[in-house]
């Protein structure tokens, strides 16, 4: 568990807080992330703040080639070596409607990407084992009128790490899916939400590390596993009714 | 765009009597930060909240941008303990994680949750003001975003009128990116304390006195609803930083609503400072050994206690009077408060040392008296009475607390207005860093 972690999309709020929170328990860490001055910053951060190892690498999950290079890169490391996956766009529902190739980012963003990495590295981690952590959203488990656009990648994705988590449990892999539902970051920043608490990055941070072990599905806040029981079983006459 | 998004916020001082509705952005990247700067209109930046009065609220309808995700720390030298950190990052961070590893914040105020350029553009000090001066004197230099959107780095030696407009500037000189501070090696995370009561003024400035260097911190807790011969009473503490390991804090206790008003009124704040002052003022001074974070913030343990005075909120006073006039003027200030109807929970006495380094610093040697009011009908008088007694005295009044004082007081009590006018004039010809204190106090009227 304190081994070493590669960071995707470290640079999101949700990835820093699970650095900062690795980095208190000893991990050595690879931050991966598009933006190299913002990676670079926090980076700096994590090395003043908990006096660790922390390497950067260049990644653009948009981009099929960075993806495979940075699978060329955790393939070469001695080790295990476990993944986050925390990057991810959450672009306008009206615009990816009308713009294919936004459409084709988003699904290679938020899922292809992911399902390119891991299906290099999972030889490996059938070899030496480690943890996957993997960010979706409640948004996947339905599709909603609202945001069935971003919801749809977060769902493909989900299929694929529910799967890849059955299949690694038998190598003593723990494959965590976490669906945060609204989270206070900069994505959710302005915009209407719902009367409900928002999960803090550093929260969600201390309840993945604590699962981390354990695998399987992490709801977070814990709330938000019975609103979406509860909204999966509505019926469509009720559920297509509904604004939200 | 995502990086431009408002959300639109009731923001109001720690006091929650001064309120402003503001549009604010909350950037998580400096690119962010730097896109909100490069936006038309009024803007100020905002930390964590905690000045009293109306120093962190945006005038003219303006943006607001808080400061608090950009907190990252960019190095700390371990040679010569120059942290350099983002502006957002908040003391109490800094404290979790730089005194288990023995350094100190150099100077800290009351509690822990404020950020370091809200503390820059306040200048604060703390009880250990005579001998570490306030925060300027640690600071080496800052990366402010002017105005104009251009970034500079201003230090005694570059662009230093900038600098010295922005110590203690109330954030009216642009928003500071980051900022290098030198932390201080302590021998551990905790504070040997000792602690006495005072009988009156007279024994309360004789305790001040007879503290040495060897105790670099020292407060006094004073009853101010005692009168006559009692006047000035309290609890008198001194401390020095001592070894032992870093503890971590007791869980913060909630303060989950808003206290109906006739719970804090002057008979049930009289009745507490007398129980505070017989059970814990020891008779003869005793000494014990406590974790710095509980010595320096002592109500940071409850989250939220701005809201024991409910709804109505409060308003908090503190002027510093210079040395020559300080027993005299603190004894008028008191008899004042005694008189009045107005009942005080909390009152602080400090020593101060040297002035501050910033045009608008609010230190300077002599003793500084702090208290808060609720904010009950007739306030307003006794407030304006004390800004009288304590000009008279050739006193000033801090701005991190204040929501009452006069343009015309304030021109007297701060004579380094001209030198933070004519900086302000160059890199903010448009006025658009602004705040209700800067159009309160006038601050820009008069060049």
């Amino acid at each position: 568990m304190s081994g070493a972690w590669l960071v995707l999309g470290a640079t999101s709020p949700l990835a820093r807080a699970f650095a900062i929170e690795a980095a208190d328990h000893g991990a050595k860490l690879f931050l991966a992330a598009r933006d190299a001055d913002e990676l670079a910053t926090i980076a700096g951060d994590l090395r003043v703040r908990s006096n660790i190892p922390v390497e950067t690498l260049a990644f653009d999950a948009g981009d099929a080639a960075s993806v495979e290079k940075l699978a060329a890169w955790a393939l070469e490391q001695s080790g295990p070596v476990s993944v986050f996956a925390g990057h991810g766009i959450m672009p306008d529902e009206k615009d990816v409607q009308a713009d294919a190739k936004l459409a084709a980012q988003l699904w290679e963003v938020n899922c292809l990407s992911i399902v390119r990495l891991l299906n290099r590295l999972t030889p490996k981690f059938e070899a030496e084992g480690g943890s996957i952590v993997v960010i979706g959203s409640v948004a996947g488990d339905r599709g909603r009128k609202k945001n069935y656009q971003y919801g749809a990648s977060k769902a493909g994705l989900a299929g694929y790490i529910e799967g890849l988590g059955a299949r690694l449990s038998a190598n003593n892999v723990s494959v965590l899916l976490v669906k945060p539902g609204v989270m206070d970051t900069g994505l959710t920043w302005g915009l209407p939400t719902p009367p409900l608490p928002l999960g803090s990055p550093e929260g969600l941070a201390r309840a993945i590390w604590l699962r981390t072990r354990r695998g399987g599905t992490l709801y977070y806040p814990w709330f938000w596993f019975f609103i979406m029981q509860i909204i999966r079983q509505l019926p469509n006459a009720i559920f297509n009714k509904l604004n939200f | 765009m995502a990086d431009l998004r408002l959300k639109p916020l009731h923001l109001s001082g720690w006091g929650r009597v001064s309120e402003v509705e503001t549009l604010a952005a909350r950037p998580e990247r400096l690119a962010d930060l730097r896109r909100q700067m490069g936006e038309a209109g009024t803007v100020l930046a905002y930390g964590l909240g905690r000045s009293y009065g109306d120093a962190p609220l945006v005038a003219n309808n303006g943006r607001t941008i808080l400061m608090t995700r950009l907190n990252r720390l960019i190095s700390f030298d371990e040679a010569t303990g120059e942290l350099v950190a983002e502006a957002g990052v908040s003391f109490d961070e800094l404290q979790r994680i730089f005194l288990p590893r023995g350094w100190i914040v150099p100077v800290s105020p009351g509690t822990a949750f404020v950020t370091l350029g809200g503390a820059i553009a306040n200048d604060v000090h703390g009880k250990n003001h005579p001998l570490a001066g306030s925060l300027s004197r640690h600071i080496d230099w800052c990366d402010l975003l002017l105005p104009s959107g251009e970034e500079k780095r201003v230090s005694r030696s570059e662009n230093s009128d900038i600098f010295y407009a922005t110590l203690g500037g109330i954030g009216l000189t642009g928003i500071i990116v980051r900022a290098a501070m030198r932390l201080q090696k302590v021998p551990g995370a905790m504070m040997q304390v000792v602690r006495m009561r005072t009988k009156n003024l007279e024994d309360t400035f004789a305790a001040f006195a007879a503290t040495s260097d060897e105790d670099p911190y020292a407060v006094a807790w004073m009853d101010v609803l005692a009168q006559g011969p009692l006047l000035g009473r309290g609890i008198f503490e001194k401390a020095r930083p001592a070894a032992g390991a870093w503890q971590d804090p007791p869980a913060v206790l909630p303060m989950p609503i808003d206290l109906p008003p006739f719970v804090m009124n002057p008979f049930s704040i009289s009745m507490f400072n007398k129980l505070r002052y017989n059970l814990f003022g020891p008779s003869e001074p005793t000494g014990h050994l406590i974790s710095t974070a509980r010595f320096l913030y002592p109500l940071d343990r409850i989250k939220d206690w701005n809201r024991m005075y409910g709804k109505r909120g409060f308003r908090q006073f503190q002027a510093v009077i210079p040395t020559a006039n300080a027993e005299k003027g603190i004894r008028k200030l008191l008899e004042s408060i005694a008189g009045s109807r107005q009942g005080s929970f909390l009152a602080v006495l400090k020593k101060m040392g040297e002035t501050g380094e910033g045009y608008l610093s609010f230190p300077m040697p002599g003793y500084t008296l702090a208290l808060d009011f609720p904010n009950n009908e007739g306030l307003g008088e006794l407030l304006a009475h004390l800004e009288k007694v304590t000009l008279e005295h050739g006193g000033r009044i801090y701005l991190a607390k204040d929501s009452a004082l006069s343009p015309t007081a304030f021109r007297a009590m701060y004579p380094r207005l001209g030198e933070f006018r004519r900086v302000l004039s160059r890199i903010d010809p448009t006025g658009r860093m602004d705040s209700v204190m800067a159009r309160r106090l006038k601050i820009r009227e008069g060049a």
